[in-house]
């Protein structure tokens, strides 16, 4: 959506000391960062630039809830008199910036964009997308379960991005990928063009980065591997010591299933998308009563088959970008990067 | 917002029929959009489904039973079940409600003119059916035999009674009704559910000899299958009901002859969008909403047994 073919792309630098005067320069804009509080950091909406956090790999969820809320009204309902129906819907004219978003969010939100399009656009998520310019902050530290090299991502992907932005010091090296990321640039002078040595350091941050992530799965061998083992013994064992409690799906930046329910009060009802999850027994079950997926077992392996085989069914990609929050924070220690071996090894 | 898949049209109830009674009555409601414009706009296809909304209770998703040849308004046979089919059979005529749609695949009813056609329902499973045989009607010459086997419960549990009763009068549709047996203490009891309703003989159901034409029957809807021995020469086979149903209904039909690509059935699933985007209704990388709900036995062999 935000990818521009024609775009040649352009490279500048910019002073640490002067982000905060350029974010504080785009006040047409809700700007998204991560911000630490207490312990956790967590995309918010920043009013003081001197709060953002980047000194983190990634913040505890993703940051898709700007283009996808995990709660939005959709449909505002007026009961009348004489069963008139009133409906209106929500103006979505806020234009936001998602600053410093990880490449492999960048590619959640990018892989978001093809679901959300097709046959029937989305025009909640659809709107909300092109109002959203995502400012990229390359990786140069990546977790110890990242694997976005073996999805097709890397600490460097420009997917979904704007601009990605890579630490060199005391400067920002900026790469600005498309005419939306090109007209905040050029809206103010902070930017300077980047100079040969600043390309040589950036190429060198990014090199190393990609040398950190040592662990090189075999995931593009699923699509086909799964074709077999729907049957398999093996979704019983991997879900034993599963909760349901839907964390792993929630976090992710690639869910993106939802429910819809009214909400009542008086005269006026709200419809409202509120996410949802695969893991759940009530995501599935008829009201009859039947389930077609009435056990951990079928659940967990739906996520898996969605990730790796469904979704690359429809569009031809992984439907994960190995940002690893499903591993990190399972509280049973569940391990996808591990559930990905031995699949591929089957 | 402009064309937003999720904003609902408003409907008016014109008429409400009781189709069965008790605990899980059915009722079919036609209802026509209040827009003039959406009225002439609206096209649908037989096999196509509707997300009827009553506002501050939620959205269900019912099949479309009325057939596209008639136009003007829309016909949904809704079982009393859960939140929204309650509020539905509270509705009194000319109370209004939401209709998103139509969504889908349909029957090919192009690719099937000139074959024999036959419908086998038992329950609610009719309302899909409906659809599709009052349209080949409607285009009677465009295709061969017409056969109809529907089963219920009891007589009261059977579903378009009166416009059944007309079809069984028709010389160009066969219409075989009939109502399950009655159970007792040691099993099924071998008589007649209604006077006039002929047992099937059910250690061979094949020897069983329905009149020609039409026929009432106490027995299994499977059962009345094999009694009828309907010919799978150029024939289609479409059958809706309770899985246990498909089930042995499907595998008396291979007996007789059917192929996997003659034998067409409807899937349901829980759905919220409709539109192949709220993720529930996969079934591997399809969504019933969308791809579905219509497929062929040989199109359900090849997707995971996840329904």
């Amino acid at each position: 959506m935000t990818s521009s073919n024609s775009f040649k792309a352009e490279n500048f630098v910019i002073k640490k000391e002067d982000v905060a005067q350029f974010l504080k320069g785009l006040s047409d804009y809700t700007i998204y960062a991560p911000v630490q509080e207490e312990d956790t950091v967590l995309f918010k909406v920043i009013q003081n630039p001197d709060k953002i956090a980047l000194h983190i790999t990634n913040t505890v969820k993703s940051p898709k809830f700007v283009v996808l809320p995990q709660t939005e009204t959709m449909l505002k309902v007026t009961k009348g008199k004489e069963n008139s129906i009133k409906i209106d819907e929500p103006v979505l004219d806020e234009k936001n910036i998602l600053f410093g978003i990880r490449p492999c969010d960048a590619r959640g939100i990018a892989i978001l964009d093809k679901v959300f399009s097709g046959d029937y656009k989305d025009p909640y998520y659809v709107k909300r997308r092109a109002n959203t310019i995502m400012i990229g902050l390359a990786c140069t530290d990546p977790h110890r379960n990242c694997f976005c090299t073996s999805v097709g991502g890397a600490p460097d992907s420009t997917d979904g991005l704007d601009m990605l932005w890579t630490d060199i010091g005391d400067l920002y090296f900026v790469t600005v990928l498309t005419k939306k990321g090109m007209k905040l640039v050029k809206e103010t002078v902070i930017f300077s063009k980047a100079t040969s040595e600043n390309t040589r350091v950036m190429n060198k941050v990014h090199k190393t980065a990609h040398e950190k992530i040592t662990e090189k799965l075999n995931a593009d061998a699923l699509p086909k591997k799964l074709e077999n083992l729907f049957e398999d013994k093996y979704w019983d064992e991997v879900s034993m010591k599963c909760l349901g409690c839907g964390s792993c799906t929630y976090l992710c930046p690639t869910c993106y299933c939802f429910d819809i329910n009214d909400i009542e009060y008086r005269d006026k009802v709200k419809r409202v998308r509120t996410w949802d999850s695969c893991q759940f027994s009530s995501y599935t079950i008829h009201t009859s009563g039947h389930n077609p997926r009435p056990n951990k077992e079928n659940r967990m392996r739906n996520r898996v088959y969605h990730k790796y085989k469904y979704h690359h069914d429809n569009y031809n990609e992984l439907g994960c970008v190995g940002c690893g929050r499903c591993i990190t924070y399972c509280p049973v220690d569940m391990n996808l990067k591990a559930t990905i071996k031995e699949l591929a090894e089957k | 917002m402009e064309n937003n898949p999720y904003k609902p049209e408003i409907a008016v109830i014109e008429k409400i029929r009781e189709e069965t009674t008790g605990p899980r009555a059915i009722k079919t409601f036609t209802v026509s959009f209040q827009d003039e414009k959406v009225k002439k706009s609206f096209t649908y296809k037989s096999g196509q489904t509707a997300m009827l909304s009553v506002f501050g209770k939620g959205e269900c998703m019912i099949c479309i039973t009325s057939t596209p040849t008639k136009k003007g308004f829309l016909e949904f046979s809704v079982m009393l079940q859960g939140k929204v089919t309650s509020a539905l059979h509270a509705l009194k005529v000319g109370d209004t409600i939401g209709v998103r749609g139509p969504y889908g695949n349909d029957f090919p009813l192009d690719k099937w003119k000139g074959k024999n056609l036959l419908f086998i329902g038992g329950g609610i499973g009719q309302a899909p059916l409906r659809s599709v045989y009052l349209n080949a009607l409607d285009n009677r010459k465009d295709y061969g035999d017409i056969t109809l086997i529907y089963g219920a419960r009891t007589l009261s549990d059977l579903a378009y009674k009166e416009e059944m009763f007309e079809l069984e009068k028709r010389d160009d549709v066969n219409v075989f009704l009939c109502l399950d047996w009655k159970f007792g203490k040691d099993g099924i009891i071998d008589e007649e559910a209604e006077e006039g309703w002929v047992t099937i003989n059910r250690k061979e159901p094949a020897k069983t000899k329905p009149r020609k034409g039409t026929s009432r029957f106490t027995g299994f809807v499977p059962e009345v299958v094999t009694a009828v021995k309907p010919s799978p020469e150029n024939a289609i086979a479409v059958s809706c009901g309770p899985p246990i149903m498909i089930k042995y209904a499907v595998a008396n039909l291979k007996t007789l002859g059917f192929k996997d690509d003659q034998i067409y059935t409807t899937l349901e699933m829980r759905m919220k969008c409709g539109i192949g985007k709220c993720g529930r209704c996969n079934i591997g990388s399809i969504y019933v909403c969308k791809d579905g709900p219509v497929f062929s036995m040989s199109q359900l062999e090849k997707i995971p047994k996840e329904y």
